[in-house]
């Protein structure tokens, strides 16, 4: 690896630019990625399939359990693309044993479940790292590109049962409507015919075959991007370019290279999985004994005291002995469940946070459907106090002017003179509507604009105490003789209208 | 002011005619414990010339309620039971060949009565409850191209369950539109089959309800003579526009898919009409519109699919409805 051979600008970015930049890697090199991916994962998706025909979700966990072994193919080719070394089908075949081999059983066992698989699979497959070490440079890497890596591999899933019902919907658009009912139906339905299983297969592994090298080279991008970020690859790219540049001018390398090797070795003592330069003009001792000076500045040597709670690392000599057991290769178990233990820890973060965003969405919900409910049901309620008022105190009823003031002073009395006058029907409607008024205004009868007559009366009715019995008996009377002269047009007698006349005071008038 | 209804029946007339509603509604409740209000829309169908649908869950006396009105006017009765493999020619009648003579002889069907009860008419074909509903409206059969009047006064009385309704055939909303009223009859007071299980379990063989102790007190032609006098009564056409007004809003109000058609604003006119003549009136009140527009319009609306879902029924909208209607005044 030449990083000044880099195919992509380097410089430190936030962590989903750098998923960004992975994308972006894959849309370039499209063609040397996905002809090796799909001359492997097809034919072997086309094996498991027929191979389980009969337990097609078996066969769908098998693919989807597998899938780590061909992510490495993506990554493969991307990693030599980036520095300059871009394999073609045939090479990128060949590897193809190599690459599986590789911790081909932790891969598939403990490893997994890793959800952020894309950005420990660069350690394992480009660091060529195991045991405590490569545990402990998982450690230092994924400090800030934990909970992205973790997020990506959630994305990229959503994104493949996006894609996956998409599909379905495709179909289900091109095809005639009634297949379309059908199709539906027993895609729907538990016991479905034989070959819905391997069509939703089908689509599935369609999308996972789409995304995965996304996936791959996101969390590829994430693992260079915290690199630049531990280890200065932008500075040192700087640097180079500048030393190239004084060569060609002036041909002097000497300082430059100086500054060049001192920071370099400054990262060596940081990481062990360096990328080297290849020139150095000082030696290990001279590189310390200037480090040393760099260190023994002022600005290094500001002290600041801060109390909390800390986790107290090993002591050193312990964990050299144990990197000297584990060195061979071995890796500590528990070592392996506590990179677990975090990783599930990172998840529990992310679905903290998801939960609590629901939770939001779930108060603003509620509050919103009280403020809905409450406008609705207000009226149930009795509503405001001027609602009730209006309600209380209508101004006219089924046509007819209802305030009081619509009335003569004298109802009785002038409602008798109509009659003499010849205008019947004004005088037994003024009686009526006269009654009415009294009894919405007095006796706060209620009474909505589709009571019938019929209403009224039943509404006095059970009016109970507040209302005399004599006076609801003279209502009926007014009601009926009103009835028969509004719908059989049919006057009443004379003394009828008279007597009616003579009592409407007893009952309505005195506390008008 | 305009009147719908000419100058209106004799006063004498209607009178007679109330009073002989009225003991018809008595002879009915000796046998029909309870259920006065079904009694009582049957009797206004009947004076209107129109045909009822009730339903209800079996049991609950629909057979005995038109046998005990066939008795009191001393008419004829028959019952179809309506099964999936009833043919349109059991309803009507067929022609069939006689050997003797050498010809073809009309044998007439059930329908040829004054009460037909069809039993459970959902549970047959829709021929055969076209054939019957085509006989309600026209009035007469025609079998091997001859025509031939129905008997009158002719009334079906339809029944349907509203439970079971798997390998049923539910009418056409088209066809439902021919039954003047659709009557619910609902389960009996605790005082009401109190009296039910006495008069029932009360020296008696059997389970059945003896409809002995009904009496015939009227004819057929008093019948007709009844439904002459409804038709007669007299209708404002304040009354009327009320009618129409409540029919309409049945289309436009929200939660309702089709409203009542113009059929719905006749039936109200019409059932309205029998309303007041057995309450002793001589003209049709809004509140005879009113006390009638559920079960004349009950059938005649279909609700949205959501208010279904949310419980709501034909009654609880068309009582709403009823609520937002201005009533008749000045």
């Amino acid at each position: 690896m030449k990083i000044e051979n880099i195919a992509a600008e380097v410089r430190p970015r936030v962590t989903w630019e750098s998923v960004d930049l992975g994308f972006s890697m894959v849309r370039h090199w499209w063609k040397p990625i996905f002809l090796p991916w799909l001359a492997t994962m097809v034919p072997f998706a086309i094996v498991v399939n027929l191979t389980l025909w009969q337990h097609p979700w078996l066969a769908l966990f098998v693919l989807w359990w597998t899938k780590p072994l061909f992510d490495r193919i993506p990554l493969h080719v991307v990693s030599h693309a980036l520095f300059g070394e871009q394999p073609n089908v045939a090479q990128t075949l060949r590897a193809l044993p190599r690459l599986f081999r590789f911790h081909f059983i932790k891969a598939l066992t403990i490893h997994r479940l890793d959800p952020a698989r894309s950005f420990t699979l660069p350690v394992w497959q480009l660091e060529h790292l195991s045991g405590r070490k490569r545990v402990q440079r998982v450690r230092i890497l994924q400090k800030n590109a934990q909970n992205t890596a973790v997020w990506l591999t959630a994305a990229c899933l959503c994104f493949i049962f996006i894609i996956a019902l998409g599909l379905l919907l495709l179909l289900l658009m091109l095809v005639p409507s009634d297949v379309a009912e059908t199709l539906w139906y027993e895609f729907s339905d538990q016991r479905s015919a034989w070959w819905v299983a391997p069509l939703s297969n089908g689509f599935l592994m369609a999308a996972t075959i789409l995304i995965e090298p996304f996936y791959v080279a996101g969390g590829f991008a994430l693992y260079l991007n915290r690199r630049t970020h531990l280890e200065g690859w932008d500075i040192e790219l700087s640097f180079r370019r500048l030393a190239e540049r004084i060569r060609a001018s002036r041909g002097q390398l000497a300082t430059v290279l100086l500054l060049l090797a001192g920071l370099s070795g400054t990262v060596m003592l940081t990481s062990p999985a360096l990328v080297h330069a290849e020139t150095t003009l000082l030696s290990r001792e001279q590189a310390r004994e200037k480090i040393d000076e760099v260190f023994a500045q002022p600005e290094f040597n500001t002290r600041k005291e801060r109390t909390g709670w800390y986790a107290i690392d090993p002591p050193a000599e312990e964990t050299k002995e144990k990197d000297a057991e584990e060195d061979d290769g071995e890796t500590s178990w528990w070592d392996e469940f506590v990179t677990f233990m975090k990783a599930l820890l990172a998840v529990g973060d992310v679905m903290a946070l998801l939960m609590e965003v629901l939770l939001w969405l779930l108060v603003v919900v509620l509050a919103a459907l009280l403020i809905y409910f409450f406008a609705r049901w207000r009226p149930e309620f009795g509503g405001t106090r001027m609602a009730r008022k209006r309600r209380r105190s209508p101004c006219a009823l089924f046509g007819m002017d209802v305030r009081p003031e619509s009335l003569p002073d004298d109802v009785a009395g002038e409602a008798w003179a109509l009659w003499q006058a010849g205008q019947t029907a004004e005088a037994i409607s003024l009686l009526y509507r006269g009654a009415l008024v009294t009894l919405i205004h007095r006796d706060g009868i209620t009474l909505a604009s589709s009571a019938t007559e019929g209403d009224c009366v039943r509404q006095v009715r059970s009016a109970g105490d507040r209302i005399m019995s004599e006076t609801t008996d003279y209502f009926t009377r007014l009601t009926l003789t009103w009835q028969s002269l509004a719908y059989a047009h049919r006057l009443p007698a004379s003394s009828t209208a008279e007597q009616l006349c003579q009592q409407w005071p007893q009952h309505f008038e005195e506390q008008k | 002011m305009s009147d719908n209804g000419a100058a209106g029946a004799d006063a004498t007339a209607i009178q007679n005619a109330h009073t002989l509603a009225s003991r018809l509604r008595e002879q009915i409740g000796q046998v029909m414990v309870g259920q006065n209000q079904v009694v009582d829309q049957v009797l206004i169908a009947l004076f209107a010339a129109g045909h009822v649908l009730i339903e209800g869950v079996p049991g609950l006396g629909k057979t005995l309620l038109v046998r005990a009105l066939a008795k009191t006017f001393n008419g004829s009765f028959s019952r179809i039971q309506f099964t999936p493999d009833l043919m349109p020619s059991d309803v009507t009648g067929h022609a069939m060949y006689d050997m003797k003579t050498e010809s073809f002889k009309i044998r007439r069907g059930p329908v040829f009565t004054h009460l037909l009860l069809a039993d459970e008419i959902n549970r047959a074909p829709a021929k055969t409850q076209a054939a019957l509903l085509e006989v309600m409206q026209e009035q007469q059969v025609t079998i091997e191209g001859k025509a031939m009047p129905m008997v009158t006064p002719f009334m079906t009385l339809a029944t349907q369950n509203p439970i079971e309704q798997e390998g049923t055939y539910p009418l056409p909303e088209a066809q439902l539109d021919r039954f003047l009223l659709k009557i619910l009859i609902e389960y009996p007071s605790i005082e009401e089959e109190n009296q039910l299980v006495s008069m029932v379990t009360g020296q008696q063989i059997g389970d059945t309800i003896n409809v002995d102790a009904v009496q015939a007190i009227v004819t057929g032609e008093d019948i007709k003579r009844i439904q002459q006098i409804t038709a007669s009564l007299q209708v404002d056409q304040r009354v009327v526009d009320y009618a129409v007004r409540i029919a309409q809003k049945t289309r436009t109000w929200p939660g309702i898919t089709v409203g009542a058609g113009p059929r719905g604003g006749i039936a109200l006119i019409r059932a309205a009409r029998a309303a007041a003549l057995l309450n002793g009136h001589d003209f049709v009140t809004p509140d005879d519109v009113k006390d009638i527009a559920a079960a004349a319009l009950r059938h005649r609306i279909i609700l949205a699919p959501e208010m279904e879902i949310e419980g709501q029924t034909p009654d609880s909208m068309l009582a709403t409805i009823l609520e937002n209607v201005e009533a008749p005044r000045t």
